[in-house]
């Protein structure tokens, strides 16, 4: 076999990396390279820098989940939403473009609510501030999740208004890497997902690579728009995200890019005046981070970070067109100087922040009712704002208990200022720990917002104020349960209203809030893991009549959003390379409209998956059956915006086989 | 030479010079550090009645342990003339059979009346507290901006009988004498 010389180059590079993966492997893993080395080497060793994150979760300031590789492995999960269902407290529903939002203590959190962080760099959509959780963020990539349940805003700003999502990807850490492919089949679609990761260290140079391009089996079921229209989803809901994620690094300095392409087909065409056909959304993303950790004098760790991020979000074009019919270019450049310095056993976080954002108007037909594209932002293409903002925490260790005081305050060109103080009490006492949390926070409008705002308003900060507390007990090594109670209110929230054919847009509505419990108990031991959890919220308080559009039949629910979830997860570790999987959500019944009938109970679902894995060295093969009791699970829609309940899959299956190397 | 073909080598280059990188030390969390410290510490100090006859040095864990399964692998990988083991202990009386107590920040408010406890008995005490070395303990870990340093009590060293080699000491941040 003659292989071309185009293909010469790429080859040696790929043999090269995965050679140089190989012989750094043992330094990146293994604990015991510090074993044999001098004095003087351990002198210059360098450590990972401790910070309050570092500590366990129960002493954490702040009501968290963390997930790890091993636990989205077991459950089998394939994309974000397959792993936050299994997080107390987050559930989802439908909206434009059949596309699915994460709510979140039943509160509809899909525009601009929820910071969601890939590796450092927030990732939510630049126009309106949307995280896209479904067919999304390859599950199999992600070494780690940590889940703030609760505001954020005090130290990530405007989007962490109701939680904040990290979620940390395999990286240099592998001392190796692993391909996979997955084909899955259920009765109405097929789907095949491609993946790849890698990545090594050496004391200086380190290095990660990921890359995945995938077609998912998105839907097999009809859908029935409000207007009575059935569409065959299986045909035109093709879901295909793709995406590269590189990172180096050398001694304190950290480079990472990340290419971010999500597709998604929809009916929603059906009814708009223009479409003909089906349209296909995309959304492309290129960012890139500069990192540096900077330790100018003894307890003061510096790490200023420079962010890049230009992207064409919401992207709409008739399938049987390949020109857009709407489509901006968003750029974001932003700089973040957070500072940590050890005091003691106590710990000062400060630093300054700020970014400038921008957005184009490249293409909107008219003929879909929209403005032309170069008069689309007040009588120009283009619209850009700055925002500004200075933040600090104090973590007390005290004997007594712990204490963490903090604050933000931003200010947004367009929005203006905002304040957020926080303060969380944390006693760790013997098996138990108890938590009480007040916290304020806030959402800035995205453009999109200000752009759409209702005729002859404006639009402006939203803020929430959450009140929580949470109670730990460790009964052994093997059994912990963990129980929340929360009150989390936003005034002045930003909702998307229609008052009549020529009054509509987003503007501030009176406050929302809820209340309610979450709880989570958790068993380990080498042969079973487990866990179960229980949440539960009621609507205090909700969007007024007059807002329209968001208001509920059914008093203390609000729409597309179920007051009661349970999720659990069992791995039976069968053998020392045979494990099984039994996870799952039930979903009680939710308010939604659909065609017909107005607004309706959609009924209660089991969404139960099995999985079983055979592992050998760093490969394995998996099988797992999702949807087991093909159960109708179906999304509404979290307000009366015209878009019909979403049929996800029935049962359907699929084969994992990973290589390890 | 044709411009793909210089692409090519600057490729090659680049990546067989990444492969060559040294790989002496590493970026670790800080008890990989700790561990890596306590078991090469066992080849720079001599206690009372030498080296055991070749058996087993221990490296002991006074209360709780922050390690987890990480002195035991370095243990296990160290290549010293003795071998070493890892014993977790509750109390300063099951220190006999140690070379090194290791007390964690976490046991501070019983550190002073473990070290008295200990009084002079032939172990290296090592702590981590803020306050270990003027609680009469021999050595303690500092953090030092991304590093880990130490401190040396050199008296409290000398009545436990273990004699710390230049070398250990020339290492230290701070010797007390």
């Amino acid at each position: 076999m003659q292989v071309s010389g185009r293909l010469y180059g790429p080859i040696a590079a790929l043999v090269g990396l995965g050679l140089f993966a190989v012989a750094s492997s043992a330094a990146a893993q293994d604990p015991s390279i510090v074993a044999n080395l001098s004095l003087d080497q351990l002198n210059r060793l360098r450590v990972k820098v401790a910070s309050v994150a570092d500590k366990p979760v129960r002493e954490q300031p702040g009501i968290v989940t963390v997930i790890t590789e091993r636990e989205i492995a077991a459950t089998g999960a394939t994309d974000l939403m397959d792993i936050l269902a299994l997080v107390p407290g987050f559930s989802f529903a439908t909206d434009v473009g059949n596309t699915v939002g994460t709510a979140f203590r039943g509160l509809w959190a899909y525009e601009g609510k929820i910071l969601l962080l890939v590796d450092g760099v927030a990732v939510n959509e630049g126009l309106f501030g949307n995280i896209l959780p479904q067919h999304h963020y390859a599950a199999d990539q992600i070494k780690q999740i940590e889940i703030i349940r609760g505001p954020g805003s005090a130290v990530y700003g405007g989007s962490a208004e109701l939680a904040v999502i990290s979620i940390t990807t395999k990286g240099s850490e592998q001392g190796g890497g692993a391909v996979s492919v997955r084909p899955e089949v259920s009765s109405g679609a097929f789907g095949l997902a491609v993946s790849g990761h890698a990545g090594a260290a050496t004391p200086d140079w380190r290095w990660s690579l990921a890359m995945n391009a995938e077609k998912y089996a998105a839907f097999d079921r009809p859908w029935i728009s409000l207007g009575g229209d059935v569409v065959d989803l299986s045909v035109t809901g093709d879901a295909s995200p793709a995406a590269v994620n590189g990172a180096f690094g050398w001694k304190r300095l950290d480079v990472r890019a990340i290419y971010d392409r999500d597709r998604q087909e929809s009916p929603f065409g059906v009814g708009l005046p223009g479409a003909t056909s089906p349209i296909r959304f995309s959304w492309q993303t290129l960012t890139g981070l500069v990192k540096y950790e900077a330790h100018p004098f003894r307890p003061l760790t510096v790490t200023p970070t420079v962010t890049a991020v230009t992207a064409h979000p919401w992207e709409a074009a008739l399938v049987s067109q390949s020109q857009p019919f709407y489509r901006f270019r968003y750029e974001r450049l932003g700089a973040d100087v957070p500072a940590v310095a050890a005091i003691g056993r106590h710990h000062l976080r400060f630093g300054v922040a700020g970014y400038r954002e921008g957005a184009t108007a490249l293409n909107l037909d008219p003929s879909f009712g929209y403005a032309s594209a170069v008069v689309y932002f007040n009588g120009s293409n283009h619209v850009s704002y700055t925002d500004g903002a200075a933040y600090a925490q104090l973590d007390l260790e005290g004997g007594w208990a712990n204490v963490s005081l903090g604050g933000r305050y931003e200010h947004h060109s367009y929005a203006g200022g905002a304040f957020v103080p926080r303060v969380a009490v944390t006693k760790v006492w013997q098996a138990f720990h108890l938590k009480a949390l007040y916290d304020r926070a806030f959402r800035t409008p995205n453009i999109g917002d200000i752009q759409q705002a209702m005729s002859g308003r404006s639009v402006s900060n939203e803020l929430t104020s959450a009140y929580q507390s949470e109670l730990g007990y460790r009964v052994d090594d093997r059994v912990s349960i963990v129980g929340t109670l929360y009150y989390m209110r936003v005034d002045r929230p930003i909702a998307y209203t229609t008052f009549d054919t020529t009054h509509h847009g987003y503007l501030n509505g009176g406050p929302v809030a809820t209340h309610g419990a979450e709880i989570e108990a958790r068993y380990g031991t080498p042969a079973f893991s487990g866990s179960i959890g229980y949440s539960y919220y009621t609507a205090d308080q909700q969007l007024p009549e007059s807002i329209g559009l968001y208001g509920s039949a059914v008093e203390g629910v609000n729409l597309g959003l179920a007051p009661h979830k349970v999720a659990f997860s069992a791995t039976a570790h069968l053998t020392r390379r045979v494990d099984w999987n039994v996870s799952g959500t039930a979903v009680g019944s939710r308010q939604a409209f659909v065609y017909g009938a107005g607004e309706t109970a959609l009924p209660p679902y089991l969404l139960a998956n099995t999985r079983v894995a055979y592992s050998f060295g760093r490969s394995s093969v998996a099988f797992a059956v999702r949807n087991l009791f093909d159960q109708d699970v179906v999304l509404g829609q979290a307000y009366n915006g015209g878009v019909a309940p979403l049929p996800l899959l029935g049962r359907n299956a699929s084969a994992t086989m990973t290589f390890g190397f | 030479m044709r411009r793909g073909g210089l692409n090519r080598l600057v490729i090659v280059a680049v990546v067989s010079a990444l492969a060559a990188v040294n790989v002496s030390a590493q970026s670790v969390p800080e008890y990989n550090a700790k561990a890596g410290f306590l078991t090469t510490f066992l080849r720079y100090a001599t206690w009372p009645g030498g080296d055991g006859g070749g058996s087993a040095a221990m490296v002991c864990v006074l209360g709780a342990d922050p390690f987890g399964t990480v002195l035991d692998l370095t243990a296990a990988a160290s290549r010293g003339v003795r071998p070493v083991k890892v014993r977790r202990i509750a109390s300063p009386a099951e220190a006999a059979g140690c070379q090194i107590v290791f007390i964690s920040r976490a046991e501070s408010k019983r550190e002073s009346e473990w070290l008295s406890a200990l009084g002079n008995s032939p172990v290296l005490t090592v702590g981590e507290s803020g306050h270990t070395v003027q609680r009469g303990g021999a050595v303690e870990f500092t953090p030092a901006a991304d590093r880990v340093a130490f401190d040396v009590n050199l008296p409290a060293a000398e009545r436990a009988g273990v004699r710390l080699s230049s070398d250990l000491l020339a290492h230290a941040r701070t010797v007390y004498r």
